[in-house]
């Protein structure tokens, strides 16, 4: 059960976790803890940053730290499928001559997809097939993908020219989408002290596979009490187009980004050894669940208006109760 | 402070939570409702005052039963809006930022979180401007109805004319009498009636001249003749007093006398206008002041004393109207009868008031020369001829050096017929007058 004493121990767990990250991604701890956040709730992630932020770096340090296989996948424009999945080779066998699958860089816990964007969308299809039903189908065989299974892709956001935008109904796979900025002078110094190019920071396993997965056992039996269900759907119907703060929306959060919130909320609960889901959670969650999955008409995208702004102001505009007040009491900032 | 205590602090702040908001949600229903009540009930007030007397009483009453009303009605209203205890519970989570931690734990999910030292205000600030507003508002418009001056002329519709004074102090006269028996009913009625007749007339016309006069008429000519009845009745008690006290050691002549004194009191007592009531009047009526002779001491005492309760009761009747007082009836003393040595000086409504001449070195100074004026008011400036305004007692002076008879004169004009025989002469100022309009 949630309230069961494997949540303190946990809680410790992850902490270690968090800190060995931090040891290696300077001055990136909220992203640190989003990225926990994510894999935590069984989710894949889109990490979009400009090079040399440390994205790869990450997912390195993040494999070595839970003891997890990684691979690396920089997408090209000429990358087929098959470079991703793996390929039925002809071997000879015992048996004869016969077609061996040889798997492709997929079969990893911790996959690395570098650039997605600028793969072919074939491609990047067969890769969002992948996440999605978490096996590999070549020649009409199916290759489960080992668990835990998660995907950690990259996109640059300045490099327009060559490149094949993830569609809407892909980037709705991602559970996060999480959006990497540049570091502080006083990282950049830390960095500068502490690191060395060409040198690769020594990571220390804190968990393996085993533990981690029984983490994600725990995560999902965290306690979601009916009011933050409550709110999250208010919060995701509320994305619709119509509704009174989804101005400029064109098309809203699908039911999926409720599933993504309540599984996020969850994983937070987790990473702050909670036995309950909160609002708070889905708050602090929501603009990486819901950024990519709302798709802005050109009148808002025209005005400057973002997703995350559009976010934003649901975060401030939905209250967790939704039993309005009388005129004559107004709710207090506590 | 073990799990339990801690769950009981975190619910009773809850339902204090609750309870504000409920009471928001009940104030929200019933300012409207109070609001429609208060200017129904002012408007309404203020109608009773214009059109009657309302009573304030019953007004306040109505208005606070009203209220109430409106309070029952509020809350039935409201009622499906109030806020729940898990509502509630979600509202104070969320604004103390507990990490649904109440929620969690109400579901039996984690512990209680420690309810803090210093509790922090409840998440909920009240909009005091509107209920202040709408009860300022109330208030205003209740005292505007109870308070705002009504029209002069609607509230004079509105009041009651009452009596004349004097006709009141006839009823009240009339009402003692016939509760103390002291007047003859019917004399009673006969006044009753008169009254009646006065106030008969529209009420407009109670306060005209005419109908005061009459009024007052009837109330001098009703006390006068009560005072009168009073004063007999104490002259006549009187001489039956001393008749019963001395008439053993009275002489015959001085019987006769006092006799005749009380001859003269009963028949005074008969003939009056207002008369004794009941079986007094019955046994004066048949009383022959001879009779006395025969009744004993006792029984002239006991009618004596019953006079004198009817003179007493009388002055009880007349004591708002000291004019009637029966030491003040100057027209009930004959000559000689009155207080003093000296003589009567007599007036025009009660004879000469001769005295008995004396032989004395000084001649009696009947004061001849004093002039009396009228009793009636009458205005000097508009009598008639006819009128009398005075009288004086004067001796004729004769004409000493009279010279025998002188020619009268010759009339300049004797006058055709029809003809003007006072020519109008204008003064300067009606001729520029003239010359002005003329002009």
């Amino acid at each position: 059960m949630a309230d069961s004493p494997e949540l303190p121990q946990a809680h410790a767990s992850l902490h270690q976790l968090r800190t060995t990250l931090q040891s290696v991604l300077f001055g990136q701890e909220h992203l640190i803890d989003l990225v926990l956040t994510g894999l935590l709730a069984r989710g894949h992630l889109l990490l979009e940053g400009l090079p040399g932020l440390g994205k790869t770096e990450l997912v390195k340090g993040l494999s070595k730290a839970l003891g997890l296989e990684a691979k690396r996948i920089q997408f090209t424009p000429d990358l087929l499928p098959g470079d991703i999945t793996g390929n039925p080779m002809l071997q000879e066998t015992p048996q004869g001559r016969r077609f061996v699958f040889q798997p492709g860089p997929v079969f990893a816990n911790l996959v690395l997809a570098d650039e997605i964007n600028r793969a072919s969308p074939k491609t990047q299809s067969a890769l969002l097939e992948a996440m999605q039903e978490r096996r590999v189908t070549v020649m009409g065989e199916s290759h489960p993908l080992p668990e835990p299974f998660f995907v950690l892709a990259t996109q640059n956001p300045i490099e327009l020219e060559g490149t094949y935008p993830l569609p809407e109904a892909q980037l709705d796979r991602f559970l996060f989408k999480l959006e990497v900025r540049a570091t502080t002078a006083e990282t950049l110094e830390k960095i500068v002290l502490n690191r060395e190019i060409g040198v690769e920071p020594v990571v220390p396993a804190v968990m393996n596979a085993e533990s981690f997965g029984a983490l994600l056992q725990l995560t999902r039996s965290i306690f979601m009490p009916q009011p933050v269900a409550s709110f999250i759907a208010r919060l995701v119907h509320a994305t619709q187009p119509g509704e009174p703060h989804a101005t400029g929306v064109k098309h809203g959060a699908s039911p999926r980004a409720a599933l993504a919130l309540a599984a996020g909320a969850k994983a937070k609960a987790v990473l702050e050894g909670r036995p309950n889901a909160s609002y708070e959670d889905v708050r602090a969650i929501a603009p990486a669940v819901l950024r990519h999955r709302l798709i802005l008409d050109y009148g808002a995208k025209i005005e400057g208006l973002t997703p995350d702004l559009v976010v934003q102001r649901l975060i401030e505009n939905i209250p967790a109760q939704d039993k309005p007040l009388p005129t004559t009491l107004a709710a207090a900032k506590v | 402070m073990n799990q339990e205590e801690i769950r009981q602090q975190w619910e009773r702040t809850i339902k204090r939570l609750a309870r504000w908001v409920n009471l928001g949600w009940w104030l929200e229903r019933w300012l409207p409702v109070l609001m429609a009540v208060c200017i129904v009930g002012g408007l309404t007030w203020f109608a009773l005052r214009t059109l009657a007397r309302p009573e304030v009483a019953w007004m306040n009453a109505t208005i606070a039963g009203l209220v109430v009303i409106a309070m029952v009605i509020a809350w039935i209203a409201a009622r499906r809006r109030f806020e729940s205890t898990s509502a509630a519970r979600v509202r104070l989570e969320d604004a103390w930022q507990l990490r649904s931690r109440l929620s969690a734990a109400s579901e039996g999910v984690g512990e209680w979180p420690s309810f803090p030292e210093q509790q922090p205000a409840l998440p909920i600030t009240w909009q005091w401007q509107r209920p202040v507003s709408v009860l300022g508002f109330c208030i205003a418009i209740l005292c505007l109805g109870a308070w705002m001056p009504v029209p002069a002329r609607q509230a004079d519709k509105a009041h009651v004319i009452e009596k004349p004074s004097a006709l009141k102090q006839v009823e009240q006269w009339v009402e003692e009498l016939r509760k103390e028996e002291a007047v003859n009913p019917q004399n009673l009625a006969e006044v009753e009636e008169k009254m009646e007749e006065l106030l008969r007339r529209p009420n407009e016309q109670w306060y005209e001249h005419a109908s005061l006069e009459a009024a007052d008429h009837l109330r001098d000519q009703t006390g006068k003749d009560l005072q009168e009845l009073g004063a007999q009745l104490e002259q006549t008690q009187g001489s039956l007093s001393t008749l019963a006290e001395l008439g053993s050691h009275l002489s015959e002549e001085a019987k006769s006398g006092l006799s005749k004194q009380l001859e003269n009191q009963l028949k005074g007592l008969r003939s009056g206008a207002m008369q004794t009531s009941g079986d007094l009047a019955e046994q004066l009526k048949n009383m022959e002041p001879k009779a006395c002779n025969g009744m004993s001491k006792e029984q002239m005492q006991k009618l004596a004393e019953r006079l004198k309760q009817n003179a007493e009761a009388l002055r009880k009747a007349l004591a708002n109207a000291p004019q009637f007082s029966f030491k003040e009836c100057k027209s009930c003393n004959k000559p000689g009868e009155g207080e003093g040595d000296k003589p009567g000086q007599g007036a025009a409504n009660r004879g000469r008031g001769d005295a008995d001449l004396t032989v004395n070195e000084k001649e009696t100074n009947l004061n001849t020369q004093a002039t009396d004026k009228l009793a009636s008011m009458i205005d000097p400036e508009r009598v008639t001829p006819g009128d009398l305004i005075g009288l004086q007692d004067a001796r004729p002076t004769a004409k000493e050096d009279f010279t025998g008879p002188q020619s009268g004169g010759s009339l300049q004009s004797t006058g055709d017929g029809g003809a003007a025989v006072e020519k109008a002469t204008l003064v300067p100022a009606e001729r520029a007058v003239l010359k002005r309009f003329f002009k």
